[in-house]
């Protein structure tokens, strides 16, 4: 006898946290400036955000007293200036967070360059 | 004197809290300050820009001592490991950087001439690159390489 698949249907729909949120929200304006490539796990690979659709690599996002969360992410990028590149990143992400409501909860926003990645 | 070959990937950057400039405080706030932010560079980039750079410059044949290239040609073969950094260890600050390189040179070249060349080209790119100050490019020049060197003897495999 073969047990049923679980009925994805049947399964509550959690709203992700303000945490997770600016976890995504953060990566997806990072990937979606020039220059940045990938984000990057770190040393042992674990840099990143868990939530029911599996990892996020390369960001996490942790609790800021009182209110807020702090960013940080670990990027690949190409051989271009990184100092610029960060403050490019930050204000994407300050845009994007604007955007989706979560800029109150934006606190600081830490850039850490892990490898170059050149392009053909 | 730079060490022989393997690269260091040792994290050694100090990270400073997201508000760390100090308005007026005693140091002066580097191009990876921000008060929005910590900006950090990892050892591995680093390596990785200097390696570049020291290719660039004429007269340079390869990077790395015997071991580095030896174990650089494994770990490329098995698609570990990256040999733009073979031959680079560096030390990386919140501002400043050090790089030691070993170096074999083209027989003929001068090696004065290479060794400024080179400080000059990684120090230029280091700093557009990462924003870091580069203090010291020590080099080592640990052999020459003569023309000739690569080619495979002529023999015959067949009568």
């Amino acid at each position: 006898m073969t047990v049923p698949a679980p009925d994805p249907v049947a399964a509550p729909s959690v709203p992700a946290s303000v945490r997770v949120r600016l976890a995504h929200a953060a990566m997806e304006a990072a990937l979606a400036v020039d220059g940045v490539v990938a984000g990057h796990g770190g040393p042992v690979g674990r840099h990143a955000t868990f939530d029911r659709t599996g990892p996020l690599v390369g960001v996490t996002a942790a609790a800021a007293a009182p209110d807020g969360y702090d960013v940080s992410l670990r990027l690949v990028a190409r051989p271009v200036p990184l100092h610029l590149l960060a403050g490019r990143v930050r204000a994407a992400i300050d845009r994007r967070a604007r955007r989706l409501g979560l800029a109150a909860q934006l606190r600081a926003i830490d850039v850490r360059f892990e490898d170059l990645e050149e392009t053909s | 004197m730079a060490q022989s070959g393997t690269q260091q990937h040792e994290d050694t950057t100090q990270k400073t809290p997201g508000t760390a400039v100090v308005p007026g405080g005693g140091e002066e706030a580097g191009p990876l300050q921000s008060d929005r932010g910590t900006t950090s560079i990892a050892d591995a980039v680093v390596a990785k820009v200097a390696g570049i750079a020291a290719r660039e410059v004429p007269g340079v044949y390869e990077l790395g001592g015997g071991v580095a290239r030896a174990v650089g040609s494994v770990t490329g073969r098995v698609g570990l490991g990256d040999q733009r950094s073979q031959g680079v260890n560096v030390e990386v600050g919140e501002r400043e950087a050090v790089v030691d390189l070993t170096a074999i040179v083209e027989y003929g070249e001068s090696i004065p001439q290479i060794a400024n060349q080179l400080r000059e080209n990684i120090s230029k790119r280091i700093e557009g690159i990462t924003g870091l100050k580069v203090t010291e490019v020590n080099i080592a020049v640990n052999d020459l390489h003569f023309p000739g060197d690569d080619e495979q003897p002529d023999e015959q495999r067949v009568a």
